[in-house]
């Protein structure tokens, strides 16, 4: 945001070098996870805040004030200090004083993070809308739903450095590494070996279990990961030759509210998803014997292929 | 009061305590303005007692300006800056409170008498310190300074640095943000701090007795009527300046503890 002084490289915002911008020079909107709202000004006075210090002439300031807080709902609250809103109200504040200053970039940092439902679900729709008005927003988050449901490209970060950047559904279906394959919800990570490679499938050895993988590795020994709302869960094999099917011992359950996660013991230990009705219907308990299924393409190899 | 009942020796000890602590406090002042009621009205329509309390007054009304326009801003970049010597500058801001009030002034002769460089440059552009109205000034301002700096200080330090910087990432340049954000949420410090370096300036006699006898604020004159004519002619004007003085700690709780808290 121009507040500290990079170490090396340059900021390019449209091909024009920022590095030396100090903020106010940037044009970059900014909105963190701690709704900083001014507090001794009323929402109206948040909003118009920005175009005031910019000089924008009374009338054009009121009119801009009046159509974004009309967009995000924020006229009834307009004469509200912040200290009297709850924290979604805030934050739509907080995002509706940085689009009425019409930036070409916006920065979300965390800006869901600690919000209800509900609220989370509101500002979702309007970081959307922002994006079909042709925005360019970087949304900076550790919930990888956000991710998926906001972003059309992502970068995954590791300690100050991207690990790997791409469209969201590539990053999605290929992660480079263990990191970003746990940071994207796959709980199944092993080490595997080659063990044969046919035309339409790999056969791999993963702990004592033998599995059969879409993906042709580049080594003899990697990495594979699996999602948990990949695998299936059944009580009687299914015959399909085409699948991976694993027979397993129920070892724990945890109920996640609309699903539970259950964890098993196949020749590795497994981690599978279900809804909170199909596990109420299968009445699963600990050492039940069931059988495990998912497509060879569930499979993924991490890393190079 | 239901803790009153609890007898419990520890609230009992306190209790006893606590009213020795006041009667400490209230009975010299009671007493100073009860013995010398017939006498006051008199005093405040002494023309010497008026003039000396308006030097008083108008002198620590400059002082605290004069601290408002140097304290304020020195408070604000000491608050947001990191620098070299910080913790023993910190440590020097209040050396005016634990010096004894005539070492401040001694100090001050020393640096303000036109016979040393800095009073000599002073003198040159036709301020003098010695036995003036600016003499007086600059031992109020110099004693209560400490008020100004720490109060100011401490309501800096109660604004978080990522509200001032949303102000410039939403195109304000930082003395807007100083403007309109952190003067505006910093105000009711910096009043406080205000109406104490006052209360502290009005009522200085040590370091103003060295560098500037003359023209007599108020403590200076109390004291010279006391020396001069006896403990019965200055308790009137004792009394109107016990007077004064709880009506200006009137002025201070309806102010800054009445006024509208600038965040709700």
């Amino acid at each position: 945001m121009g507040f500290q002084k990079p170490d090396q490289g340059r900021i390019l915002l449209d091909d024009v070098d920022i590095t030396g911008y100090s903020p106010e020079k940037r044009g970059i909107g900014y909105v963190s996870q701690n709704c900083l709202l001014f507090p001794h000004m009323n929402v109206r006075q948040n909003v118009e805040f920005g175009l005031k210090m910019r000089g924008v002439p009374q009338a054009q300031r009121s009119k801009a004030v009046n159509e974004i807080l009309e967009s995000t709902g924020l006229t009834p609250l307009e004469k509200r200090r912040p200290a009297t809103l709850s924290g979604g109200e805030k934050q739509k504040a907080v995002l509706a004083r940085v689009l009425v200053t019409k930036p070409s970039t916006i920065l979300l940092d965390e800006p869901l993070t600690g919000l209800d439902p509900e609220s989370s679900r509101e500002l979702k729709e309007l970081f959307k809308q922002i994006r079909k008005d042709g925005k360019t927003v970087v949304h900076v988050t550790h919930n990888q739903s956000e991710g998926f449901s906001l972003g059309d490209r992502m970068a995954i970060i590791k300690s100050g450095e991207i690990v790997q950047v791409g469209q969201t559904k590539e990053v999605f279906a290929k992660p480079q590494t263990e990191f970003v394959a746990g940071f994207l919800g796959y709980e199944n990570i092993f080490p595997a070996q080659l063990i044969e490679c046919h035309n339409d499938f790999t056969l791999i050895r993963a702990g004592e279990t033998t599995l059969k993988t879409a993906t042709k590795p580049a080594a003899e020994k990697f990495v594979v990961a699996i999602r948990p709302e990949d695998i299936g869960v059944h009580f009687s094999r299914v015959e399909n030759g085409a699948l991976n099917m694993l027979e397993g011992t129920v070892l724990d359950c945890t109920d996640l509210g609309p699903f539970v996660t259950v964890a098993f013991e196949a020749g590795l230990q497994l981690q599978a998803v279900m809804t909170k009705s199909a596990f109420v219907e299968a009445n699963l308990e600990a050492g039940q014997k069931v059988w495990l299924s998912f497509k060879p393409q569930a499979v993924r190899v991490i890393g190079k292929t | 009061m239901a803790w009153i009942k609890t007898k419990s020796p520890f609230i009992t000890v306190s209790l006893v305590l606590s009213v020795v602590m006041i009667l400490f406090l209230m009975v010299p002042v009671i007493a100073s303005v009860a013995g010398s009621a017939s006498g006051i009205p008199g005093a405040l329509t002494d023309e010497r007692t008026l003039s000396a309390i308006w030097t008083s007054f108008y002198c620590a009304f400059i002082a605290t300006a004069l601290m408002l326009v140097l304290g304020v801003p020195f408070a604000y970049l000491f608050t947001r800056s990191e620098f070299w010597g910080k913790k023993a500058l910190d440590s020097l801001i209040d050396i005016p409170i634990l010096l004894p009030h005539n070492t401040a002034g001694i100090a001050l002769f020393a640096v303000l008498a036109p016979s040393y460089p800095i009073g000599a440059a002073f003198a040159n552009i036709g301020i003098g310190f010695v036995d003036t109205m600016w003499g007086i000034v600059a031992a109020m301002a110099f004693v209560s300074a400490p008020f100004m700096i720490r109060s100011a200080q401490e309501a800096f330090t109660s604004i978080s640095p990522s509200v001032e910087k949303t102000g410039r990432s939403l195109g304000a340049t930082r003395f807007q943000v100083f403007r309109h954000v952190t003067l505006p949420l910093a105000s009711r410090g910096i009043l406080t701090g205000c109406l104490l370096t006052w209360a502290r300036a009005v009522s200085e006699f040590g370091a103003v007795a060295i560098l500037a006898y003359f023209p007599k604020t108020a403590p200076i004159y109390l004291y010279d009527v006391f020396v001069i004519n006896g403990l019965k002619a200055a308790l009137p004007i004792n009394g109107v300046l016990i007077l004064l003085a709880i009506a200006i700690l009137l002025v201070f709780r309806v102010t800054v503890f009445k006024s509208k808290n600038p965040i709700r």
